[in-house]
């Protein structure tokens, strides 16, 4: 086992031994089981029927937004809980490098949010199937409706996370750095509206974070490229990564 | 092995243009309890900090075993276990899985033995599977002292680890740290405030005040024999002036002579000796008061004798 494989796990064990991860679980199941609960009275009620593939891409559609803001939040704790803890200094008085200590965080969040939200679509996808109609088709359609629109919205997703992780890193304060994310987050509409049709639109972060557009086959902005827009979001995301590296690196710890 | 554990060399800490730390230097030898002693303020825990890693070092270098702590961080603090101020732990998790995560972070492979061992040093093989926050206080120091023995560190740094600790607390901790420098050869830093403390467990000791290095002494286990253990005692007499003159042309010299107040600094047998001189000079003698000393006094009261043997 590397160094860093280590580490890694030892931030997905302090994760899984805080409350927040099963909670979270568990609330992801009571949404679950009270959608299922009203489709099912619903149908008897003589509403019509939905198809298995439907009502999983519906659901993951509503949950993913909840595990947004809760992947802002963990990506904030991660960082603020060993300060508010003081653990902090056990952690930072051992060979590993500040760096390295700061990206077995980084990574233990994304894997966080992809055991999640996969773990989600799978319960959901398995007890839809069983309790709904499935003759409308079967796992392809799955894919076209939920997997791959997932995986083209992650990239906004984990810009969030990287907002937040690096308010975390600068801030030390919980509250500010999901409220910095979640703002941001919030806020992205409206601030597009102001912008977008700007010049230096396309140097911001915002239309470079959507990539289903691309799969859709209609870019964001007129003329702009998929690597373009790739290039763009990860110098945004670089920006943020060496922002927290810097900063983390150089801190006084109290 | 090199017998120098730990060196400081003139390290120096500056923040926002206060020197917090003034070019102190010291050393640890092998295996020895080293006292690191300073009032309230005087910069111990900032030292500490430096020497760990946790702050930046203004000037100066500090080594361990030989690396230097910034420019070879990995391979320094390889050899370097500490708590710096409390015992910090992960209270949501159980000793035991404290103890793997710190074990995971040193850097080389930790056996289930040794983890074995070490929890039986510190007598914690009956909570290990408790969540750390139903711990004692006592309970937590001891994690916090297995954690950071983990991987057998040559240097142990404990900042204030007595702090809150009750009598029994304090008198068990003493005794661990006692038995791990015969046993096992650690070099173990110890801060205090309380020269009492340091007294009763160090080999040696270094003494900081604002942040400037101020003497370095040998303690001997027999300096803590009542008898030999030199303190301040007033003596209240009706004129200071005619008891100080009274002890002119003896052994004995005030170290000062206020309101009628006259101070000495004596061990025990020789109290009732100078009562006795006062007595026989016709001197009114109202009160005899000991006085418990600053630790600066009686630093500089066991320094002025040269040696304490
Ligand atoms: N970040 C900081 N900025 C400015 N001054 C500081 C900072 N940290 C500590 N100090 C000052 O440095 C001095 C030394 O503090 P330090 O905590 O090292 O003392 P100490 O010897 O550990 O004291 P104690 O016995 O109270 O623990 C104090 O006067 C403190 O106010
Ligand atoms: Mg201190």
């Amino acid at each position: 086992m590397s160094y860093f494989t280590a580490l890694v796990r030892n931030e997905w064990m302090k994760i899984t031994s805080k409350r927040q991860l099963p909670y979270y679980l568990i609330f992801l199941l009571v949404v679950l089981a009270a959608a299922i609960g009203f489709q099912l009275w619903f149908q008897s009620e003589g509403g019509s029927e939905v198809g298995s593939v439907g009502f999983t891409s519906v659901i993951f559609e509503i949950t993913s937004v909840f595990t947004g803001i809760f992947s802002i939040v963990i990506a904030s704790q991660i960082i603020t809980d060993e300060f508010k803890d003081g653990t902090i200094k056990q952690l930072l008085i051992r060979p590993a490098s500040r760096t390295t200590i700061l990206m077995s965080k980084l990574v233990t969040i994304m894997l966080v949010v992809l055991f999640v939200n996969l773990a989600m679509m799978l319960v959901t996808a398995l007890a839809a199937f069983i309790l709904f109609d499935s003759s409308a088709g079967g796992i392809h359609l799955l894919w076209e409706g939920t997997i791959l629109p997932f995986f083209l919205t992650l990239p906004n997703e984990l810009f969030y996370i990287f907002v937040a992780f690096t308010a975390a890193v600068l801030t030390r304060s919980l509250g500010l750095s999901i409220s910095i994310a979640v703002i941001l987050n919030s806020l992205a509409g409206m601030l597009i509206m102001f912008i977008f049709d700007k010049p230096w639109y396309k140097y911001t972060v915002f239309p470079h974070l959507d990539w289903n557009s691309y799969y859709k086959g209609e870019p964001p902005i007129e003329g702009i490229t998929f690597g373009f827009s790739f290039g763009m979001y990860a110098l945004y995301m670089l920006a943020l990564l060496l922002v927290s590296i810097l900063v983390f690196k150089k801190r006084d710890i109290q | 092995m090199n017998d120098i554990v730990v060196e400081l060399q003139n390290v120096t800490k500056k923040i926002r243009g206060k020197t917090l730390i003034d070019q102190l230097s010291f050393q640890v030898k092998r295996g020895e309890i080293y006292g690191f002693l300073g009032p309230n303020g005087a910069g111990k825990t900032t030292t500490i900090r430096m020497m760990v890693g946790l702050m930046s070092i203004t000037s100066g270098t500090i080594l361990i075993e030989g690396h230097d702590v910034v420019k070879n961080r990995a391979k320094a603090m390889a050899h370097v276990g500490a708590i710096v101020e409390n015992p910090e732990l992960y209270k949501f998790m159980t000793g035991r899985q404290n103890l793997l995560h710190f074990a995971r972070m040193c850097g080389k492979d930790v056996s289930q033995s040794r983890i074995d061992e070490i929890v039986k040093f510190v007598e914690l093989d009956q909570v290990l599977d408790k969540k750390v926050q139903n711990y004692s206080l006592g309970m937590r120091q001891r994690l916090g002292i297995a954690q950071a023995l983990l991987h057998q560190p040559s240097i142990l740094i404990l900042d204030e680890p007595t702090n809150g600790l009750d009598p029994a607390g304090i008198r068990e901790l003493r005794d661990y740290l006692k038995r791990l420098a015969r046993e096992e050869n650690i070099s173990i830093l110890v801060s205090s405030h309380l020269l009492s403390e340091i007294e009763l467990m160090c080999d040696r000791v270094v003494v900081i005040q604002n942040g400037k290095y101020v003497g370095e002494q040998i303690l001997d286990s027999k300096h803590t024999e009542e008898q030999q253990v030199t303190r301040s005692i007033q003596f209240h007499v009706e004129q200071g002036e005619a008891a100080a003159q009274s002890l002119e042309g003896t052994s004995y010299q005030p170290v000062q002579v206020e309101n009628n107040v006259v101070t000495l600094t004596l061990t025990r047998d020789q109290i009732p000796e100078i009562v006795e001189h006062f007595v026989r000079h016709h001197i009114k003698i109202y009160e005899v008061r000991s006085i418990a000393e600053t630790l600066e006094d009686k630093f500089l009261s066991m320094t002025k004798g040269g040696h304490i043997q």
